[in-house]
């Protein structure tokens, strides 16, 4: 998938992955990839502006560790970020059956 | 020979397109743990320590394109310090020093307070607001700017509505009280904005309080006949104070915001966009 058309979309893959337990943004970005099946195509540098979007608009909340000898930030789902998420999943869910509606009701997207 | 540290020169090629950022020196520390941690299980896979280095930065992305996805507000647009927005902190100063002189001239030879603006002064006054007002509404634009604010439905709003108060309060000085509300309401949509950027500063909440402060204190005086009263039935301490305390918060809000976004340095160019 083009980053052009994953990005109107980054926000709920975020919020999706981080409901699952507070990570880090390299784990976010691997489990992104993970779960894609690497077909998500955007330079990994430009998921952290997107965590940092999300948590300024109080989405996420985050906290800093050395637990691993280096200093790493974790992020979590906060309760706002709980409610957006499930609007977000709402709105996509209606919006890809109308979209499998349009396609001559092919499941989509096809499953990986 | 010592082993090239790929991502020291990275970060290093990176650090300057995130000085805009709050907490930059966290933001190169976050980008840094990713960077290694990238780097050391490619190393653990059995792939050289250059090597490793080198897919790591190319997953990461070339440095101009992550510090501009750092400078994208939520609607996509760039939001970074330009020449315009730097004018617009010159400006923000010019007009906090207008706003001051229009607040002395304004009291000069009346501080006895027994009348509001005389005939005479009025002129001069409403020349200062102006003056005062044209460089706020310039520095209105420019703040919008820096939050990366284009078209949008907020930004005319708020540039409206501070063209109003321009030929408003320029045409009637003496009627402040109620006609400096719409640059109230523009002061409250452009800290909004700066507020849901992460740029705001807690003094950028004088500028929206000012001028209902100044009108509250105005009318708060006059219920309880402070002073004397004038020709017109009304009390000019009231006038005087009420205006007084609005200029001075202003100023002060227009000092800090002028002060921001002077002191920040012009962006370059970045991936063919000018900033």
């Amino acid at each position: 998938m083009k980053g052009q058309a994953l990005k109107g979309h980054l926000d709920l893959l975020i919020l999706a992955v981080l409901a699952e337990g507070p990570r880090h943004g390299y784990a976010v970005i691997e489990l992104l990839k993970e779960r894609s099946g690497d077909n998500f195509d955007l330079p990994e540098g430009t998921i952290y502006p997107v965590l940092h979007r999300l948590q300024k608009a109080d989405l996420l909340a985050s906290d800093w560790d050395n637990s691993q000898g280096r200093a790493r930030r974790t992020y979590r789902l906060s309760d706002k970020g709980k409610l957006a998420l499930a609007e977000k999943r709402t709105a996509w869910d209606q919006f890809s059956r109308a979209v499998g509606s349009v396609l001559g009701g092919a499941p989509w997207p096809k499953p990986i | 020979m010592a082993e090239a540290d790929l991502i020291a020169a990275y970060l290093n090629e990176l650090q300057p397109g995130l000085r805009w950022q709050r907490n930059a020196d966290l933001v190169a520390l976050e980008l840094e743990d990713h960077l290694r941690e990238s780097a050391a299980r490619r190393t653990a896979l059995g792939i050289d320590s250059v090597a490793a280095q080198q897919e790591t930065l190319q997953q990461f992305g070339e440095p101009h394109m992550v510090a501009l996805a750092f400078n994208l507000n939520s609607k996509g647009d760039i939001a970074m310090p330009t020449k315009f927005t730097r004018a617009a902190g010159t400006s923000a100063l010019i007009a906090a020093g207008l706003w001051i002189t229009a607040a002395v001239t304004g009291l000069w030879g009346q501080l006895d307070m027994t009348e509001a603006w005389s005939d005479a002064i009025v002129p001069v006054i409403a020349a200062l607001f102006f003056a005062a007002l044209l460089c706020t509404l310039f520095t209105v634009a420019g703040t919008l700017t820096r939050t990366g604010g284009g078209r949008d439905p907020l930004t005319i709003s708020a540039l409206v509505l501070a063209g109003i108060s321009v030929l408003v309060m320029s045409a009637m000085p003496w009627g402040w009280t109620f006609s400096a509300l719409p640059l109230a309401v523009a002061a409250l949509l452009v800290t909004l904005r700066l507020r849901a950027n992460g740029l705001g500063s807690p003094a950028h909440w004088l500028l929206v309080a000012a001028w209902p402060l100044g009108s509250a204190t105005w009318i708060l005086m006059e219920a309880l006949r402070v002073g004397q009263v004038d020709s017109y039935g009304e009390y000019p301490a009231a006038f005087h104070t009420g205006f007084a305390l609005a200029v001075a918060l202003f100023a002060l809000g227009l000092i800090a915001i002028g002060r921001w976004l002077h002191s920040e340095e012009p962006a370059v160019v970045l991936d063919g966009a000018t900033a």
